[in-house]
């Protein structure tokens, strides 16, 4: 078996996914803009066709539970906000640009199952807390585990073995990969999002989804994402090949300022809104 | 005293500490009968628990799973022993994950077999 040498390796020569589509860093730019308005933006996603049909899927399932039909993407901007609408946007077109690997490497549809399930229980941990933007974390949820995908399609020996050796150490595959690599998927997916050039806040929660202290710019996000794994792990909903709950940082929950007797309640919620999601995402 | 959450609470049940809405208004005193209305009111500003007196956190937790047939019960915490090998099991917030999940595993198993005689 080759060692792979370094994260950066990994990474270099997958053209598939070397950059991210044009329309989200304009996206983006666009948001960010305060002289562009919601007219703009809905012009720009409306360039994409697929794109467009996509999020009005995802706008009218139960998920929102609007009351009536949200028919053109001028009206979603309008309902669900700029900023929310493109947090999805780059979701649904992460989740197109791995389409392509072989079922026999990994099972994509459980994979997504997972990260759905994480982004559900981020969106409704950032409503417990009053979140601005609960929309930017459903999306990291959606990406956290992404640095897997990568390792799994460019290194499939090793990730192989990583999996089976943690099955028979009942290890983490955290720790597997840490032995194997020298290094985990979180790095790999936070080195995946500086390249495409996303905003930091993402590259920083995926990086340390697994050790939430090491965050110094968004610590509040990454214990999010941190917990909502933990759950996602809990209530087995899809998989992302690591068959153990992550360890729960006891600091990070604290950042969180909620009570354990909250989670009864968001293990409800990401049950009832999860079928459909998984429907209108997948 | 044990703290139970919103769902488990019941009229009549006596209250240990004061229940306080988000801004630490007090909905209802320490020492006062749950009513009807009050659960309402708690549900309406977003109380998620209270501290009950005469009952302790093992009856509680005990409670919650009275309805689910024991060998069920059983396999779904063996697997969640295993689950959660790597995790502090004397955290609060594990604890209550844990609790949560094997009455969750348990009533899914239930829900595909379908009801098999009485619950034990």
């Amino acid at each position: 078996m080759v060692p792979s040498a370094s994260p950066r390796d990994l990474l270099r020569g997958y053209v598939e996914v070397s950059s991210l589509p044009m329309i989200h860093l304009r996206l983006d730019e666009a948001i960010n803009n305060p002289r562009k308005s919601m007219a703009d933006i809905a012009k720009i996603i409306r360039e994409d066709p697929g794109l467009t049909a996509r999020l009005l899927r995802i706008v009218n399932s139960a998920f929102y539970n609007f009351p009536s039909r949200v028919e053109t993407i001028s009206q979603a901007v309008t309902i669900i906000g700029t900023q929310q609408l493109g947090a999805l946007a780059l979701a649904t077109s992460v989740m197109q640009m791995f389409k392509g690997i072989p079922e026999d490497v990994v099972n994509m549809d459980s994979f997504w199952r997972h990260s759905v399930a994480c982004g559900l229980a981020a969106r409704v941990l950032g409503t417990l807390r009053r979140e601005q933007n609960p929309e930017r974390l459903f999306v990291a949820g959606i990406l956290h585990d992404i640095g897997r995908l990568v390792m799994l399609t460019k290194a499939t020996d090793q990730m192989r073995e990583a999996i089976l050796q943690s099955r028979r150490n009942h290890q983490l595959l955290f720790d597997a990969e840490l032995a194997l690599f020298g290094f985990t998927h979180s790095v790999i997916g936070g080195l995946l999002l500086q390249t495409w050039k996303l905003p930091g806040t993402l590259e920083e929660v995926v990086m340390f989804h697994h050790t939430p202290r090491a965050a110094t710019k968004f610590p509040i996000e990454t214990a999010t994402i941190h917990v909502a794994d933990i759950v996602a792990h809990c209530m087995e909903l899809g998989s992302s090949a690591e068959n153990h709950v992550p360890p729960l940082d006891e600091d990070a929950w604290a950042l969180l300022g909620l009570s354990p007797s909250v989670l009864s309640s968001l293990l409800e919620q990401v049950d009832r809104q999860y079928i459909d999601a998984v429907h209108s995402i997948l | 005293m044990a703290i139970l959450n919103l769902e488990s609470l019941r009229p009549g049940m006596i209250l240990g500490t004061d229940v306080k809405d988000r801004m630490g208004r007090i909905l209802l005193a320490s020492g006062q009968e749950i009513s009807e209305k009050a659960l309402r009111v708690f549900k309406m500003w977003g109380v998620t628990e209270a501290e009950i007196q005469g009952v302790d956190q093992e009856q509680v937790a005990a409670m919650s799973t009275s309805d689910i047939r024991q060998e069920l019960l059983q396999a779904a915490e063996e697997k969640i022993t295993e689950m959660f090998t790597h995790c502090n099991r004397e955290n609060p917030v594990v604890r209550e994950l844990i609790r949560l999940s094997t009455a969750r595993i348990a009533r899914k198993k239930e829900e595909t077999n379908g009801p098999v005689g009485q619950p034990a």
